[in-house]
């Protein structure tokens, strides 16, 4: 994942799957589906569901970060009805 | 004026010779070798042979200690580092860190003399000494995990570990929060059989990830002999 917590390898989904240190890399330079190696006896996740993993999480990241956006867009809004002017809305958050 | 004496043989008093020659320029010196009053300065070219300094063996690796005698070169003679190249997740620990471990090839990277060697997470020393061990685990999770240990583990009979650190950090953030412990170790290494260490880590919230790379070092130990035992 990125910096900012946002998953960007399959890697961030394949911790999710099972617990532990079920799963390694035949060659860990290059972290591709091709070169997954599963340590613990269990099934390996295909490709897609993989992928399909990733961008699910990624969403949900999105999401969650959007949803936050708009909440503070609209907790300002609702401040400002109120009456608040600008300093003290800052002020209030400090 | 000048004047020339010519002889072959220079003998002392009683018949006994001191100098001779052979008539072509080639001396035999009979006299015995001084014991005394010959000034270092004296001493101006070529090289003293090295068994004329001390006993043992003089090589690169060897210097002349102060009773005359040489011993192996001090200094670090050995220096290695392994990493985790994976992350995991989901456990409330790992005792030992087991798999996905390689030793560093960071661009830049080296060791010095002879590496550690890892199988199953535990790691074992190339020679007997003094070694200075040090490990770090880095951890993530968005949310809160309010304590993560980076734990040397040692064992002095290559069954029972003990903790040689256990070291904490903590993470409580709204978005994803990283957090790193370490902690470092200087180990008797008196015997590379029974004397090995391996990483372990607790884990409060076993939504936390810890973090492995191939590329850089986030979990990991360094591993370097100062001395011998």
């Amino acid at each position: 994942m990125d910096i900012n917590g946002r998953e960007n390898h399959i890697e961030d989904y394949l911790v999710t799957v099972r617990l532990g240190q079920w799963f390694g890399w035949s060659d860990s330079k290059n972290k591709i589906y091709e070169n997954l190696i599963v340590y613990d006896g269990g099934s390996k996740p295909t490709e897609q569901e993989c992928n399909n993993g990733l961008a699910t999480l990624q969403t949900i990241y999105d999401d969650e970060l959007s949803k936050k956006e708009t909440d503070k867009a609209s907790g300002n809004a609702k401040l400002k009805a109120l009456g608040l002017t600008d300093d003290e809305i800052k002020a209030i958050k400090s | 004026m000048s004047s020339t004496i010519q002889v072959d043989n220079i003998k002392d008093i009683g018949g006994n010779t001191m100098i001779s020659s052979n008539g072509s320029g080639t001396f035999t010196n009979s006299l015995p070798a001084p014991t005394s009053g010959i000034a270092a300065s004296a001493i101006d070219s070529g090289t003293i042979a090295t068994a004329r300094l001390g006993s043992g063996t003089a090589s690169s690796s060897t210097f002349l200690r102060g009773d005359q005698t040489y011993a192996a070169a001090g200094g670090i003679t050995a220096a290695s580092q392994w990493r985790l190249t994976t992350n995991f997740s989901g456990v409330s620990s790992a005792n030992p860190i087991a798999s996905n471990w390689e030793l560093s090839d960071t661009t830049g990277y080296g060791s010095l003399g002879s590496n550690m060697t890892e199988s199953s997470g535990i790691f074992t020393f190339p020679s007997t000494g003094y070694w200075h061990i040090w490990a770090v685990i880095n951890f993530y999770i968005n949310g809160q995990s309010l304590y993560n240990s980076c734990a040397i583990m040692a064992t002095v009979n290559n069954s029972s570990y003990a903790n040689a650190t256990d070291c904490y950090t903590s993470i409580n953030t709204s978005g994803t929060g990283y957090a790193s412990a370490s902690g470092d170790f200087i180990f008797d290494v008196t015997n590379t059989s029974t004397h090995k260490v391996r990483l372990d880590t607790a884990i409060q919230n076993n939504g936390t990830t810890v973090q492995g790379s191939s590329i850089d070092l986030r979990t990991g130990m360094t591993f370097i002999r100062l001395g011998d035992t």
